[in-house]
């Protein structure tokens, strides 16, 4: 009985395995729904829930801003009424210096004056000259169709290669991207036909050759995907502007950014953090002191810490690896912290002589993303921002000047859904 | 590329690791692929296309979200989508089962006896794998479920048992079940062939 039973199940194992089924096309119509279907369900709540608790930290940063507001416009009046009267004490000595000695150099303020007038920045003030230098980052941009692989007549490789960039598969090839011409790309549909003209288990157990092929086009779904994702960064951020001979400083950011993505494309949004660390603004005066000897005094206007929440509004475009994306960012500053350093070449001293300054409570500024895809969750790239709109105005003896930033920073991002 | 197996030559590692990114390109692949590999499988346990093609579906989909704990060997995938497959059945089962017989197996055991042949049935090696698919999908539900997990997936009577929440007195009456009427099938199939002789000659 035990034979007769290994025969029938014999003959079952072999009707099992011979069985052959036609894939058709609607079949992946239907998966693929399914698929939408349970991202979409899965992704919904977490987007609703993030986006309500985003949208309450708006509210009360826009209420905290509203308040500040009210209370920075009564210290800056403040401040100003001090300004004024220490200018005028100063001046009053400088034209009694100028009475004991009529070869006196140039008063502190006339001499600042002329130097911002020929927009100098100065060559014989290195520190400012090293202030300026800023790193130059080269990002290494596929201009090739992202998804890309090769024939045979290039490759050894070539299986290897599907999914790959046009230039990583250059590199596995060691040839150079800008000799993959366009015959040598073999379209997807050959290498969908083969499969669907013999059966898996017809196929030889001996070497074959496996044509390679291009996965081109679009690989994503064309319906659209939602996904928030954790951002933070970390770089360096410097002033602008040539009227105000600045250094920088460090900054950093952490946020939340949410992705409506359609195709390759997405829109990109969400709320950031950021704060930037020390800032320096030098201004370079001579002063006589006394009516006899001069003195070089340098002031120097210290951020410790600017606080500000951005609005990013980003349009990207991402391919299998690599993702760009770029647009503007509305700011909204939350706190600052700042001092003023006088160095008279006798040690430091705090003052607030000549000094007024404003920031604005909000400013607009431009950015670019890259980011590298190192796996479902995690992304590493760079960040770049550029100030549209001035940060603030700051002025030392009557001596104005806008204030805008660019930074660079590098960035991590962490998908939460 | 050496090819070992016709079963898992098409997945590579990069299918399944693009996969694991949701490239939606990457995903049909791999479908077509699972299609191909399974849908015979899925077949044999329901009987009919569209069940069949339901529970490959709901698999596929357990192994899209799992697909990031598995090494990414084509191999590997093999066994770890068949796996995932066979156990997606089997809930899905328990989830809309309509009996829970308690059989007892000493009475079954005699039936088993007194249906059995001496002789192997010589039909067999004429019947082509459509005819068998037919066959399998005559079975009753249950039977035919019991059956492919003991035959096919290599299941022993308790785990199947386990899996599909019933004794495992019953798990070997639904086994010799589906072994009797495929025998019985098989013989009516002798007959007409003979019929069929008889009549040329």
């Amino acid at each position: 009985m035990e034979e007769k039973n290994n025969h029938i199940d014999d003959f079952a194992k072999k009707g099992v395995e011979g069985m052959n089924f036609e894939f058709n096309e609607s079949y992946w119509d239907e998966m693929e729904a399914m698929l939408d279907g349970k991202s979409k369900s899965k992704r919904g709540i977490v987007f609703w829930w993030v986006s309500g608790i985003a949208s309450m930290l708006v509210l009360a940063i826009g209420i905290y801003f509203w308040n500040g507001n009210q209370q920075t416009q009564n210290q800056l009046a403040l401040s100003n009424e001090k300004s004024q009267e220490k200018l005028e004490v100063k001046q009053n000595e400088t034209e009694v210096g100028n009475m004991l000695n009529p070869t006196v150099e140039q008063n502190s303020v006339e001499t600042l004056v002329n130097e911002n007038s020929t927009n100098n920045n100065s060559t014989t003030d290195k520190k400012r000259d090293a202030s300026f230098d800023l790193d130059n980052q080269t990002n290494k941009i596929s201009k090739q169709n992202p998804i890309a692989t090769l024939n045979s007549n290039l490759s050894s490789k070539s299986v290897s290669s599907i999914g790959k960039t046009s230039d990583e598969i250059a590199e596995l090839n060691n040839v150079n991207e800008t000799q993959i011409e366009e015959k040598d790309l073999v379209l997807v549909n050959e290498y969908i036909q083969p499969i669907e003209k013999r059966h898996i288990s017809q196929i030889e157990t001996e070497e074959a050759h496996f044509s390679p092929v291009e996965i081109s086009g679009n690989s994503r779904s064309k319906s659209i995907h939602t996904n928030v994702e954790m951002i933070g960064g970390l770089g360096y951020g410097m002033n602008t502007t040539n009227n105000l001979n600045s250094i920088g400083g460090m900054n950093g950011n952490l946020g939340l950014q949410f992705n409506i993505e359609y195709g390759r494309f997405a829109l990109h949004t969400g709320m950031n953090f950021g704060i930037n660390g020390i800032n320096g603004f030098h201004f370079k005066e001579t002063k006589r002191i006394y009516g006899f000897s001069s003195q070089e005094v340098v002031n120097e206007i210290n951020y410790n810490s600017m606080l500000s929440a951005s609005v990013p509004v980003y349009l990207g475009y991402s391919g299998l690896k690599h993702s760009f994306s770029a647009g503007v960012k509305l700011n909204f500053l939350l706190n600052a912290n700042g001092r003023v350093n006088t160095w008279n070449g006798e040690g430091n001293s705090t003052n607030t002589w000549g000094y007024s300054n404003a920031l604005n409570n909000s400013w607009i500024t431009a950015g670019a993303n890259y980011f590298y895809k190192l796996n479902r969750r995690f992304s590493v790239g760079l960040m770049f921002d550029l100030d549209l709109t001035n940060r603030g105005e700051f002025s030392v003896n009557d001596v104005s000047s806008d204030f805008k930033m660019m930074n660079a920073l590098v960035g991590v991002k962490y998908r939460l859904n | 590329m050496r090819i070992v197996s016709g079963k898992y030559m098409q997945v590579t590692p990069e299918i399944l690791e693009a996969c694991e990114n949701n490239d939606r390109r990457a995903q049909k692949e791999l479908y077509e692929i699972c299609f191909r590999m399974h849908m015979s499988v899925c077949y044999s346990y329901y009987g009919n296309e569209e069940d069949a093609r339901s529970a490959l579906n709901n698999g596929f989909l357990k192994i899209c979200k799992n697909i990031a704990t598995i090494e990414k060997n084509p191999k590997v995938f093999f066994s770890w989508s068949k796996k995932i497959i066979v156990n997606t059945i089997i809930d899905e089962y328990r989830k809309n089962k309509r009996y829970n017989e308690q059989i007892d197996i000493r009475e079954y055991d005699r039936e088993l006896e007194f249906s059995s042949h001496s002789h192997q049935n010589t039909g067999m090696e004429s019947l082509q794998e459509a005819d068998i698919k037919k066959m399998i999908a005559l079975l009753p539900e249950v039977s035919r479920k019991v059956f492919m997990l003991y035959v096919i997936e290599g299941f022993n009577h308790r785990e199947i048992g386990e899996a599909l929440e019933m004794t495992e007195g019953t798990s070997k009456w639904h086994l010799s079940i589906a072994r009797k009427q495929l025998r019985e099938m098989i013989e009516k199939v002798e007959r007409v062939e003979e019929d069929l002789k008889k009549m040329v000659i």
